[in-house]
């Protein structure tokens, strides 16, 4: 007898703990702002003065520009925006985990539609953002939404369901250094591939730490810089069956040139090298040639961060036919599902995305996807030249599947088998096995 | 049926304070709450102490492993918002026989933690029998030796990545300045694992010597003194008594260090996540992407238990080995 009530204790004992447990667990921080649907009345951006949101964003030229205008928000509204920036890969990460657990931390967050916007839109994780900009008592009447091209709107849009609103747009771009290819001869940056060969081969000068030629070789990250190789070469990631392309001998001739060129002519250790460190090395004047998305332009042309800002000039990814070679990437802003402070997270992404904060941002280099709002006249005229040409007949950077991350591991490991020099058939013909066992595991 | 129980407990309970009684026996009737509490805990003492300790492990232990069981036989993406989806064994299916990543991180998990923890061992019993002996400023350098192991594992790994940078790392600036060609350090597959394992060497063959060390200090003198009267010579010496006297413990540090290592994380994370390619993707590194970049959370789950089973088969071997040899 005694036994068993001591059971029957333990019993009890660990589901009370259990339950309490999970009661903090589900137990809202704040409270909870009412919906889209029972709000009403004049619009006013002081509707919810004292909130505070949360945003979280990566640590990008874009991240920079919007950081020192956001008290301009919070005086604007009332509203305390918490932001917080980490390093694109963490960032990534982080943002995820939090997703995952439906943590109702998040109101507004940065997402990139190409990389995770079927994923995301398939679990859930965004708001539907149309009642909210339909709601007059929400949305300022100057925000003129009509302003965004349509063709931008519906690449942020998921199964008829508008998740997130463009804030910066970025085209792959040439930057280049006018006076080390002068030096090497050359008054004009290269127009085709075989042309940045021999220009890249040009002005290396490893006696003086100069690189003729970088481009991203970390696994995952380098995906994106593909793709414009692929389209010079009459390649592609999949073709209209859905099923892996890039194996094909146009993609690994691709592949192969795009490993090649960093081999013999970019920094030593590329496979390491993101975005991040190349910036860095740009702007420390080891590189002459670089391709990478147009977003860098801003802090290559910051003169607090380096001293080659007027050195530097901008041209269209190089096209060896007449076929594009363009390319496009895109960040939005998104309201998460799982935010109790919908309406207050709204007015920050109205007011991420409106046209004060739009031109303010592409006055300063960095294109927000409303039409009406023109490149200021401090920037230079042919990075807004590359950057038109580019943007006209640009194709998505990414293979346009649910299961993004994955498949740009896939052909990463391809990308860094071939800077190293490695059986670049063997590595796409199983990356090609892998990428299709992907995309099949979608649909089941 | 209550009443009889409290007649019997209470006396009892008297008895073994042995205090005077603080209730008057007219109370008796209506008995203070307090008594029969303590009365009720005298008659349950075997439930009452093991409760909490019980409730932990159920909540913090068995519910996790329980659950990642059960994940590990569902197909379960979007986190959350979503239910997972009950598909039996596929993914157990699919991890032993269609999935090279798998087995390839099985290899780097393994090798990385032999050979790390292989010159950790040499390493920190070395560094132990040294600081043992009395010199100058002995208690100094056993500081120091122990600094790599209390500093931040993360901030570690993120100097060490900066050390080992091709281009503005210090150790190719080393390389130059001795006239020799520099290295691609991480960025060289065939090289980022092995260093990898050098970086964990570093910080922990300190933890092996302090374990050993605390080991050395404890040692009995006779058998030194009637080595030395036998006529043993240093190396003889620490080859046939000490070493012998201070294996027990040293298997326990390699027993702590081996988990510790098998489960390596945060360094490789910050130093090459995993890369370049996937030439330091250990099964933690991996298990991390299928379930926060991939979100395949059943899929991650089904590793893990395969991980937990390696794990424990390691460590019991390990353990067996040395109660054998006693």
């Amino acid at each position: 007898m005694k036994r068993r009530a001591s059971t029957k204790i333990i019993g009890g004992v660990a589901i009370a703990a259990f339950g309490a447990s999970l009661l903090t667990a589900c137990s809202p921080g704040g409270e909870a702002l009412p919906d889209v649907d029972e709000i009403s009345g004049d619009f006013d951006w002081k509707r919810f003065d004292g909130e505070t949101i949360r945003f979280v964003a990566g640590l990008q030229p874009w991240q920079e520009q919007i950081e020192p205008l956001i008290p301009e928000f919070e005086e604007l509204t009332g509203i305390d925006v918490e932001m917080e920036a980490l390093p694109e890969d963490q960032f990534r990460q982080r943002l995820q985990v939090e997703l995952t657990a439906g943590s109702s931390d998040i109101d507004v967050f940065m997402t990139s539609v190409q990389q995770d916007g079927a994923r995301f839109a398939n679990s859930g994780w965004y708001e539907e953002l149309v009642p909210y900009i339909e709601n007059e008592s929400l949305t300022s009447p100057d925000y003129d939404f009509s302003d965004f091209s349509e063709s931008v709107l519906e690449g942020h849009t998921f199964d008829g369901t508008l998740s997130a609103l463009p804030i910066q747009l970025e085209v792959q771009m040439l930057f280049y250094r006018k006076d080390l290819i002068e030096a090497a001869g050359y008054d004009a940056p290269p127009a085709t591939l075989d042309e940045l060969d021999e220009m890249a081969a040009a002005t290396t000068d490893p006696g003086n730490g100069v690189f003729g030629w970088a481009v991203r070789g970390k696994r995952a990250a380098a995906v994106t810089q593909l793709t414009s190789f692929l389209a010079n070469h009459g390649a592609t990631y999949m073709d209209d069956e859905g099923k892996a392309a890039f194996d094909s001998p146009e993609g690994i001739e691709a592949i192969d040139e795009y490993g090649r060129l960093l081999r013999e002519y970019g920094p030593s250790g590329s496979v390491n090298n993101g975005w991040e460190e190349l910036l860095a090395m740009f702007q420390a004047g080891n590189i002459a040639l670089w391709a990478d998305n147009s977003g860098q332009a801003a802090a290559i042309r910051d003169p607090e961060q380096t001293e080659i800002t007027d050195e530097v000039g901008y041209a269209p990814m190089p096209q060896n036919g007449d076929d594009s070679a363009q390319t496009f990437f895109g960040w939005g802003a998104a309201i998460s599902s799982a935010s109790e402070k919908k309406p207050a997270a709204w007015l920050f992404l109205q007011w991420l995305t409106s046209a004060e904060v739009v031109a303010e941002l592409q006055e300063a280099g960095i294109p927000g996807g409303r039409q009406s709002i023109e490149f200021g006249d401090d920037v230079p005229h042919d990075f807004v030249d590359a950057f038109q040409t580019s943007l006209a007949t640009a194709q998505p950077q990414l293979p346009q599947v649910q299961s993004v991350p994955e498949v740009r591991d896939a052909i990463g490991d391809v990308l860094v088998a071939s800077i190293q020099g490695g059986d670049v058939e063997a590595a796409a013909t199983s990356a090609a096995d892998e990428f299709d066992r992907i995309v099949e595991m979608e649909t089941r | 049926m209550t009443d009889t129980k409290t007649a019997i407990g209470v006396p009892r309970e008297r008895n073994r304070s042995g205090g005077p009684r603080r209730t008057p026996r007219s109370a008796r009737g209506g008995e203070s709450v307090g008594r029969r509490l303590s009365a009720w805990v005298d008659r349950h003492v075997l439930a009452v102490f093991t409760t909490p300790a019980l409730a932990f492990i159920a909540l913090t232990m068995l519910f996790p492993v329980v659950f990642t069981i059960y994940l590990s036989l569902t197909h379960w993406v979007g986190g959350a918002s979503r239910a997972p989806e009950f598909i039996g064994l596929e993914n157990f299916i699919r991890l032993f026989t269609d999935d090279e990543r798998f087995w390839l991180a099985t290899l780097r998990t393994i090798l990385l933690t032999a050979g790390a923890v292989l010159a950790q061992t040499v390493l920190g019993v070395a560094i132990a029998v040294l600081l043992h002996r009395k010199f100058v400023l002995s208690g100094l350098v056993r500081s120091v030796v122990l600094l790599p192991m209390i500093a931040t594992p993360v901030a570690i790994a993120l100097v060490w990545r900066l050390m080992f940078h091709p281009q503005l790392g210090v150790l190719n600036d080393i390389l130059v300045r001795l006239g020799l060609p520099p290295s691609d350090w991480l960025a060289n597959p065939d090289l980022a694992l092995f260093l990898v394992g050098v970086v964990d060497t570093w910080e922990w063959a300190p933890l092996i010597a302090l374990i050993t060390l605390a080991g050395l200090t404890a040692l009995p003198e006779e058998p030194f003194e009637a080595a030395s009267i036998d006529g043993a010579n240093g190396w003889q010496k620490f080859w046939h008594v000490t070493l012998p006297m201070v294996r027990p413990i040293v298997v326990v540090a390699v027993v702590l260090r081996l988990i510790e290592a098998l489960k390596t994380f945060d360094p490789i994370l910050v130093m090459t996540n995993g890369g370049p390619g996937f030439a330091t993707e250990t099964l933690n590194i991996y298990a991390y992407n299928i379930a926060f970049q991939y979100q395949q959370l059943g899929y991650s789950a089904a590793l893990l238990i395969v991980f937990f089973l390696l794990v424990l088969l390691i460590s019991s071997s390990v353990l067996s080995l040395r109660r054998g040899k006693e």
